[in-house]
């Protein structure tokens, strides 16, 4: 009995050893072997979810440029969108929690360039180009609806007579 | 046979031969140039938000279980280094971070952050290079965030008045500009 017991207690420290070692934060964390897990501590209600995505649709991941943090799957990017989140659950406006990132990582962090500044040039240049565009067709339009100028009669004559030249050949 | 005399248009008026054979030109080299200037401008180094402000606070514990915070430390040069054990560069300026650290002793102090690491591989990795400053732990990469933290390695100095004054994405590579750097900051060596 004593051996069927040290066998039985062995055999239990066995399975308990030989689950994954697992470390139990405070707000849903986990940590399993070594890599951080997050989850966000509460959920945003569907209004609140899909502000904080369009948020992060508009700040860039720093680590995968070019992709946004709500598309990013780094762990930098998905611990920022718990901070979109949080921001959102605070009652922060969008100008705000776009601020907190831009103070720390800098203007490039944004994905749109903000309006100010010499952006100004890029957020304009379009519509000017379209405009001047527009404007420089509407004028070759008109122009070319005009009725045609008169000529002196120096050049009706001049202009007759090549006429009559080329006509003879 | 003959055309009209009337069908003949006069299109090229003043404003039509000044925009064809100025404006367009000079509006076509204006974007050539713009395009070449932007080109071969080099590229500016990828900078965070925090080169000259104040370095925000922390409060974050080393794999020892001691707990550091930045203000105590209020008063001599700091620096901060986000590194991780399976970041390849970092591997390769630890040991430069060892020897100043070293040289340096109180009159500086290092704090290395550890980022999304698994806590035995970091303590392995202060172990292999000798590091004789603390390593701490940032759940949640909050303070990598805090402080404009992407890629890593990323290394700053912050000055005896608690200023962000340097500041390095990547590797630490040149000893004497980084020395020289602490320096600047309020290094007495």
């Amino acid at each position: 009995m004593r051996v069927a017991a040290r066998r039985a207690l062995a055999l239990a420290l066995c399975v308990c050893l030989a689950v994954p070692p697992q470390a139990q934060g405070g707000r849903g964390e986990g940590v399993v072997g070594g890599n951080v897990i997050t989850v966000p501590a509460e959920t945003l209600s569907p209004e609140g979810e899909r502000r904080a995505h369009d948020l992060g649709m508009r700040i860039n991941c720093p680590v995968c440029r070019g992709e946004s943090i709500a598309q990013s799957q780094t762990p930098i990017a998905r611990e920022m969108m718990n901070e979109v989140r949080a921001g959102v659950r605070e009652g922060l406006a969008n100008r705000e929690i776009l601020s907190r990132f831009e103070a720390a990582y800098g203007e490039r962090i944004l994905l749109e360039p903000p309006r100010r500044g010499i952006n100004w040039l890029l957020w304009g240049l379009p519509g000017a180009l379209l405009a001047f565009g527009g404007l420089t067709w509407y004028g070759y339009l008109r122009r070319a609806a005009a009725p045609p100028e008169a000529l002196s009669a120096e050049d009706e004559a001049r202009v007759a007579r090549l006429l009559r030249e080329r006509g003879g050949r | 046979m003959g055309a009209s005399v009337g069908q003949f248009h006069r299109l090229a008026t003043p404003w039509g031969d000044r925009v064809k054979r100025f404006l367009l030109p000079l509006f076509g080299v204006a974007v050539v140039a713009l395009l070449l200037a932007g080109l071969l401008r080099p590229g500016d180094p990828e900078r965070s938000g925090m080169l000259g402000r104040p370095a925000p606070e922390f409060v974050l514990t080393d794999l020892a279980g001691r707990e550091h915070r930045l203000a105590e430390y209020a008063g001599r040069p700091v620096v901060l280094n986000f590194w991780a054990s399976w970041c390849v560069p970092c591997h390769a300026e630890s040991p430069l971070f060892a020897r100043v650290a070293n040289d340096l002793g109180d009159g500086v102090q290092f704090l290395g952050l550890v980022y999304n690491d698994d806590p035995r591989r970091a303590g392995e990795f202060m172990n292999r290079y000798r590091l004789p400053y603390p390593a701490l732990e940032d759940p949640r990469l909050q303070t990598a965030m805090r402080y404009g933290v992407g890629k890593i390695p990323v290394t700053y100095i912050v000055d005896a008045r608690g200023n962000v004054v340097y500041e390095r994405q990547g590797p630490v590579e040149d000893e004497a500009e980084f020395r020289a750097a602490l320096r600047a900051a309020g290094a007495s060596q």
